[in-house]
Order: structure tokens, then sequence, then C-alpha cells
């Protein structure tokens, strides 16, 4: 989901998305690097994102992965999921103990 | 998928994770670090670039293809790297397979097959028990007739019983096997003509196709030729001209399995065929009919039984005299089949036995394999490939390997299944087939051999110590004893299931020559020549022309330059034909048997010279002559077993026996030979004069100076000249004779004597390889023991013992094995316990001694070892 938010912010490659997510996170979120690889490809070969071969900013060949309409569809329904479940899991915690 | 963006897919994930680690260490560059140092970081921090890939290709969802394919690839080029094992391994999978197909193919032809009728679940055998001829469980026809008509639980009943008759429509004359069927039988099973049609069920069309006769498709191959045109057309049986209105189905071989018959003809046209014969099926007493029939539907096997019970009582009250305590019983006919599958099942696990040694040969093989590739296996870990797709890799390369093995083996089955007609005369009328089911058999057993001999040595190279095989300890003596107990009980194994695959051959084979030694009575060694005369009466001959044509035909057949004597008889020895005729004789001053007061005692009817022709020993009195003339009085000769059974310590040369209301004096006595069978016990047995009883039935014997096969062409011509329209057919020599005699016995001994001789040698070649590969993994200890001052004579003892200890705990528990196995075996061996000590030991000591020869040749290559180069070799 983190991957997919990343990438629907513009394409990026697979380097770009680790550093995007750590920007957006605050740094808070720090992801394996050797992981990343394989979430990307298995993202990919789900049909939610798309790769092209572009530049980069310094000028070196790189693989810039991009949101699909797929990906569009799913990202919206995992956050969604994601915000009724923070919800829901929320409100338990905040339940005191006089309530119940 | 694309396959062949393979290698772009590749070199772009190689492209892109470069692409990362540069990234990243740009970063770190202007972060202040030097170049190289922000490499190394930037490939630390990444972790291993190999199992990200591998998860990557994985992530991809492109692996069960391609992968497999790169197993292939991969596999294949292991085999490749090493001919020889895998050239071992192909072969002795390939014996395994070939041996499993051919039998299969053999079992599926004759038993596993279900009938070629519609239904056969509904078929019902319908016997009777007749306390007068135990064991025989035939019926007569009017007993079949009130069935038919009265047993309400069967939809349709009917009766067929085997015959012999002659066939002369094309040429040479031929004996063919005629099938004398009720009117409905091809309508009840529902089996239709191949060509042409089969007999109508109505019983009005009975008179119309009383002249008419189906053809099998084996006799259309081979005597019409496989005319298309033939229904229709007529042909001469037993010399009188019928109607071939139709060809049978090639599968539809009757009823009774491994008796397939050539003709059918329906009761109505045998009546009218033989004279005699309308009295053989009209009468109630007459027994030779087997009954089958369909259940209605809805009705119950308990019904039909309780049905056939009544209908047994009434006849019985009705008809004492031929009836008495006779009883119908119904079982399915699935029964049957089940009884006559047990030699074929045995057959099935011999050759499974055979199998089992080669999967064991292989699996000894791939573990050394695996063994010698554990460090190639623990790099590939390391570098993380993962588990389970290592075992994947060698299942792959095991079924490689079997697949190889199973195509090389069918080749090898259709070779043989080519040859085995040769060798078994039995299987010369039918075709053996390699056709779909044996195809799905081979495919099956392939597959499973590869789990079987593949998945132990895969899981075992799974599991394999990383450090240690890494640090080359994979080569130490230490190593390979602990890794020892799989491969050496796989190799006891291999011998334990040789040792019973020899027993049992070994008892077989005993057996066989047991039988070869009996003596049947007469001597199967002289140069004899046995014909078959075909029933004079059908072809224009009174009772006594034909009792004046044999004694004509011997005297013709004498003055033939080679001929040394003639004589003739009712029939062959050792013939089963019409289960052996009895004659009630009444014997003075022995108690009577049963109220008739008679003793039914099987009888053949012999011309004169008779026994001087066979070499049968007369131990008394004298043999017939052609004095013996109807009108002289009435002679007969018994053996010995009924000499001492009547006459116990007296001459019966001179006394009388009384049959039918005739007293025939005895003038002679003749050794107990074998009359139905070799194996049967001995038992009474008469022989009285053709002179005075004649039969329509003969068999000529002549005896030759040289090669009886020689004068075959000389002797036809001889009795053409006696009459010209006469069939005389089957000519053959009595050693001829005898083999076929032996045949079926001496087919199972020959297949399962090369099975084991097959099963043998593949486990020697397993131990061989086994203790081969011991001492290359022990050298380096050998050439220590030796440069220690161990002599060389010790060097090869330690092998030997090794090699003794595995084959003798092999042969232990072989025979153990074999001993358990021996009730399988039991109802084919004859003249020997199950338990012969001597076929059990000679089993064990063969085996042991191939083993021992097997360590022998590394033992001597060990002696061979060099001390200091194996020393260096550390």
């Amino acid at each position: 989901m983190l991957i997919l938010k990343a990438v629907s912010l513009g394409p990026l490659h697979g380097y770009g998305v680790l550093l995007r997510i750590q920007q957006i996170s605050k740094d808070r979120l720090e992801i394996q690097q050797g992981s990343l690889y394989p979430a990307l490809y298995r993202l990919e070969h789900q049909g939610w994102i798309a790769s092209d071969w572009g530049e980069s900013e310094n000028k070196r060949k790189a693989k810039f992965y991009r949101l699909t309409a797929a990906g569009k569809r799913r990202l919206r329904s995992e956050t969604e999921n994601w915000n009724q479940m923070a919800e829901v899991i929320a409100g338990v915690l905040q339940t005191n103990p006089e309530e119940v | 998928m694309k396959l062949w963006g393979r290698a772009r897919m590749e070199s772009e994930m190689d492209a892109e994770l470069r692409f990362h680690l540069e990234a990243y260490a740009d970063d770190l560059v202007r972060g202040g670090l030097a170049r190289p140092e922000a490499m190394r970081r930037a490939r630390l921090e990444f972790g291993g670039i190999d199992r990200t890939k591998e998860e990557c290709r994985d992530a991809r969802g492109m692996n069960t293809v391609e992968s497999l394919i790169q197993d292939l690839r991969f596999g294949g080029r292991m085999l490749r790297k090493n001919p020889g094992f895998a050239t071992v391994a192909v072969v002795s999978l390939a014996l395994g397979i070939g041996a499993n197909s051919t039998v299969f193919s053999l079992v599926d032809r004759f038993l596993l097959r279900p009938w070629p009728v519609s239904d056969p679940g509904g078929l019902v055998a319908i016997e009777s028990n007749s306390p007068r001829e135990p064991g025989s469980r035939a019926q007569s026809f009017p007993d079949y007739a009130d069935i038919a008509s009265q047993a309400s639980a069967f939809s349709g009943v009917v009766a067929y019983g085997l015959r012999g008759g002659f066939v002369s429509g094309e040429g040479q004359g031929l004996e063919a096997r005629v099938e004398v069927v009720s009117q409905n039988y091809f309508a009840v099973l529902g089996v239709n003509a191949m060509l042409g049609r089969v007999f109508s069920p109505k019983p009005e069309a009975a008179d119309g196709e009383a002249r008419s006769v189906v053809i099998s498709y084996a006799l259309w191959q081979s005597y019409f030729g496989a005319d298309p045109s033939l229904a229709g057309k007529t042909t001469l049986l037993d010399g009188q001209e019928f109607t071939m209105i139709g060809i049978a189905p090639r599968d539809f071989c009757g009823l009774c399995r491994g008796r397939s018959p050539d003709i059918w003809v329906t009761t109505g046209g045998w009546a009218t065929m033989v004279p005699g014969e309308q009295r053989t099926y009209a009468e109630r007493g007459d027994r030779w009919f087997r009954v089958t029939g369909r259940l209605r539907p809805g009705a119950r096997l308990g019904e039909a039984r309780a049905q056939l019970q009544t209908l047994a009582r009434r006849i019985q009250m009705a008809s004492p005299a031929t009836n008495r305590d006779v009883g119908f019983f119904a079982h399915p006919a699935s029964d049957a089949v089940r009884e006559a599958l047990a030699p074929g099942l045995y057959m099935m696990a011999m050759v499974g036995l055979v199998l089992l040694i080669s999967c064991a040969n292989v699996a000894n093989l791939l573990l050394a394999q695996t063994e010698r590739r554990q460090r190639e296996i623990a790099m590939r870990r390391a570098l993380g490939a993962a588990q389970w797709r290592l075992v994947r890799q060698l299942l792959t390369e095991g079924l490689m390997l079997s697949l190889a093995g199973g195509i090389l083996g069918l080749l090898l089955a259709s070779v043989l299944v080519r040859l085995l007609p040769a060798l078994i005369p039995d299987l010369a009328a039918t075709s053996l087939r390699l056709d779909g089911r044996v195809l799905a058999f081979t495919a099956a057993i392939s597959l499973l051999t590869a789990v079987v001999f593949g998945l132990a040595p895969a899981v075992r190279a799974a599991r394999c110590d990383l450090t240690a095989a890494l640090k080359g300890e994979g080569t130490s003596a230490a190593h390979a004893t602990r890794r020892l107990p799989l491969r050496s009980l796989l190799v006891s194994g291999e011998i334990a299931l040789s040792v019973v695959l020899l027993a049992s051959s070994a008892l077989l084979l005993r057996s066989l020559l047991y039988s070869q030694r009996i003596d049947p009575g007469f001597d199967t060694k002289k140069n004899l020549l046995m014909l078959s005369v075909a029933p004079p009466e059908l072809y224009g001959y009174s009772g006594s022309q034909a009792a004046a044509l044999y004694p004509a035909l011997v005297s013709r057949l004498e003055s033939v330059p080679g001929v040394v004597r003639a004589s003739y008889a009712r029939r062959p020895p050792l013939t089963q034909s019409e289960g052996g005729e009895t004659k009630a004789v009444a014997i003075p001053g022995a108690p009577a048997p049963n109220e008739s007061g008679r003793f039914e005692i099987r009888y053949n009817i012999a011309g004169p010279k008779f026994f001087a022709t066979l070499g049968a020993r007369l131990l008394r009195g004298r043999e017939f002559n052609q004095f013996d003339l109807p009108t002289a009085a009435p002679v007969a000769i018994v053996n010995d077993a009924m000499a001492r059974r009547f006459w116990p310590d007296q001459d019966p040369v001179g006394r009388s026996i009384q049959i039918g209301e005739k007293d025939y004096r005895l003038i002679g006595v003749v050794k107990t030979g074998r009359y139905l069978d070799l194996n049967e016990a001995s038992q009474p047995y008469l022989f009285l004069p053709f002179t005075q009883v004649f039969s329509f039935e003969c068999t000529l014997f002549v005896e030759t100076a040289g090669d009886p096969q020689a004068l075959v062409h000389a002797i036809l011509k001889e009795t053409a000249e006696v009459d010209k329209r006469l069939p005389i057919v089957g000519a053959v020599t009595m050693r001829d004779y005898m083999r076929q005699v032996l045949s079926e016995q001496r087919a199972i001994a020959g297949l399962l004597a090369g099975l084991s001789i097959l099963g043998m040698l593949l486990a020697a070649a397993g131990l061989y390889a086994a203790v081969a590969y011991l001492v290359n993994r022990r050298a380096h200890e050998i050439g220590v023991r030796m440069a220690l001052g161990a002599r060389r004579s010790d060097v090869v003892r330690l092998v030997l013992t090794q090699g003794l200890r595995l084959s003798a705990a092999g042969a232990a528990i072989g025979l153990a094995g074999a001993f358990a196995a021996s009730h399988l075996i039991s109802s084919f061996i004859y003249g020997i316990a199950p338990t012969d000590p001597l076929s059990y030991a000679s089993s064990a000591v063969i085996a042991i001694g191939v083993a021992l020869l097997a360590s022998y040749i590394p033992a001597r290559r060990a002696m061979r070892v060099d001390p200091m180069a194996a020393l260096r070799c550390e």
C-alpha cells in the first residue's frame, strides 16, 4: 500500500520509491532495501503498477514505476479499508472502563 | 508469460539493481563517503543480491514452467557430465520397466480385459456338482434346457461346450476347436459379428442355421487369409458343408479364458454333423456343457440360487438314474476370472520385485551422485536457492532418468512382446499388442519409480549440512561411514529381493525337472510321430469299413522305408480331452464301491503293438494282437496300479472283469503311467483292444528309425493312397508333443528364471557400484592403513568383508521373504515341497557368491591403492 501511494504521486524508480517512502513518512519508516524489489515485481505481476525504462535525474537509465488504473482502484479500496480498521481500533482503544 | 523474454528480464533485473546500488552509493558519496566505501556500504545494506533476484523471479510468478525448463536444462547438463552414471541408471530402469510392461501386456491381454460382452457383471456361471465326476462342473444339455426354461431369475441362459473338428475348406485340413453353443449364445452375451451376422436367438431360426457356423477372428486371419467377403461362403467342417455366416469380433474368444474356440456351431448343427452326437447331447447323464446365465434386471443372485436349488431337486426326483445328488450352483462369472488371475498376479509380483531392485539400484547411484555433488548443492543453497527448489531440481533429474528408462523400457518391451509367442507355444495364436493401456501403465510406473528412487536422495541433499560440506569434509572417511546406513539398507534390500526371485525360480525349475523326470509310462525319447485321423464315419465309412481302415493304414505305413513299426489308439496319452472317459467295471471278489457294484475306471482303446510302439513296459502277459477279433473272447489289459489295487499279491492275468454284460479276460499288466496329466497321482487304468471295441476316434503312432519329421511327407503320401479324401492331420513328433505338454510349466519357470537372472544381475551391479564407491571414498584410509603396514590381502579382506556383510544380511532377509511367499507359488509346483531346502540354500549361495564377485573387483582396485598418492590427496 505504501508503495502504491508512493508511486501514485508520480512515476518513480526503485530507489526513488525507497526515498519517497522515507520522505513522506518523515524517516519514521525504513524499508529493507533487499525486500523492496520483490515487492515491486509482485505488484507489477498483479497489474497494479507498470514499468517503463526512462532516464533518471542524473542522466542514467532507470526503470520507472507508475500506478495503473487497477492500481488506483486498489489503492483507494486499501486506503478505505485501512481507515476503517484504524477507526475501529482507535474506537476500541478510546473506550473507557465505565462505558463497558 | 513469454519464455523467450527470460534473458531480457534477467538483464533488466540486473540493470535495475545495479542502478539502485549506484544511486544509493551516489547519495552516500554526497554524504561524504569515499566511492569504494560507499559501494561496499550500499551492497551490505542491500543484503543478498542473488537472493533478492530469486525472490523477484518468484514474485513475477514465472516459476512453474520456466524454472522447470531451467531444471531440465540443468539436469541434462548434469547427466551429460556423468554419462556413465546416466547410462547405468537408465539401462537399469529400462530393464525393470521393460520387464514390467511386457508382463503387464500379457496379464492385461488374458486376464484384466473385461469380457467383450455387454454388461459382463450380470453374467452368472451355473455349475453342477456330480458325485460321479468330482471336479467336473459341466452340465448336460437337458439340464441346461430345464434351467433355461424354468429359472425365471435369468433373462437368458446359454450353453457352450468345446469339441474338436476338422476344417478342410481351403487346401490342407486343420484340426479346429469347435464350440457347440445354444442357439441364443451370441444374442444373450450381446456379441455382434465383426463381419456378417451371428446366430439368431429365435427358436424358429434353429433349423435354418443348423448348417451355419461363426468363424473366430483368429481362424479368419490364419486360415481364410482375412478374406473380407468370407461371410456367406461355405467351408467343410468334418467333411460337411457349412455356411460361414459371420466372423466374431477380434476380442471375443469365448467365455473360457485361455481356450479360445475357432468355430461356433449350434447344437442343432452339431447334431446333424456327427450322427452319433445326437445322443451325447440329448442325454441327461452326458455332462460336457458349460452354462452361463444373465440375471434379469432387478433379479438378485440369491433368488437365482433358490430357483436353481428347487429345480435341481425336481430333476433329482424325476431322473434319479442320472441326477442323483446332482445340485446346481450359481456364482458371479467374475469369480472365475479372479481365480484365473492368480498366476498373472504372481508374475506381476515377480517383475515388481525386479523393478524394485532397479529402483534401489538407481537410488543408490543417485545417493552416491548427490554425495559427490554435495559441495555444489551446498554452494547453491548458500547462494540463495530455496530448499524445495533444490529438491525439485533433484526430482526433475530423477524424472528425466526414469522417463528415459521408460522409453527405452518400452522399446525393450516391444521386442520382448514379439519374441514371447515364439517362446511360449500357448501364445502363438494370440497377438500381443502394446496398446494405450500398456503405454499408460509404463508411464505410471516410470513416474512412480522416479518418486521412489528420487525422493530419498533429494531430501537428503536438501538437508545437507552447509558448513561441513563447504569446508570439504564431504570427502572424509568419517563422513562416509556416517552416511552408510541408508545405502547399505538399499544394497541389502536389493540382495534380499533377488534372493526371493532366485528362490522362487529355483523352486519352479526343480519342479520342472521333476516333471520331466516323471515316467509317463512310455518312452518319450523315441522317434515317434503321432497323427490324428478325422472320424472316418464323416467320409462315408461304415463301422466295419472303418474297422478295416486302421489296420490297413498301419500296414501301409510299415511299408514306408524308415518306419520301424506303427500302431493306433483311440487317443494319445496325456490328453485331457473329454475328461478321460471311464467305463463301469465290475470286478469279481472286490467289495462293491456303490449300489451299482461297479468301479468307474478310465480307459483307452489300443491297437496291436501299441505298447511296443510307444515303448511302454509290459510287466506280465502279452499285448493285443491281430487275433483279438470280435469273434474271439473279449480281452483287456490293466495297469500295475489297477492290478495292485484289486489283486494284491496275485497275478491278474487270466482273471476276468465285467464291462457292460460282457466278461473280459485279462491278458496282460502294463507299467503304470500318466494318462491325463503328468502331475496326476497314479490311478487304475484299463486298455481295451481296438480290434474288439471300435471307436471312430483314432490316433496313429509311427515309430521311425531316424528323425520322424523327415518322414512326415512320405507318411502322408502313403495314407493318401489308402483314401485321398480322409484328412490325416496334426502330425506331431513325440518330442514336440512332450514339449507342449510341459510348455505351461516351462513357460512360467523360464520367465521367472529370466527375471531372477535379471534381478540378480541388477543387484550385483548395485552392489558393485556401492562397494566401488566405498573403496573410492576410503582410498585415503586404505592408503593410511597400507602405509602403516597393512598387507594387500588385509585390504582385500576388508573390502570383501564389507560386501559379504551386506549380502549375507540381504540373503537372510530374502530367505525369510521367500519363505513367507512360498504359499503363493505352491499351486505352480509339483513333486517338491514349497519349502524345499535345496532351492533356498542354492539361491542364498548364488546370491552371496555373485555379491562376493561383485565386490572382488573393487577389492582388487583397493589393493592397488598407492599409499603415497592417497596420502598426498589430502
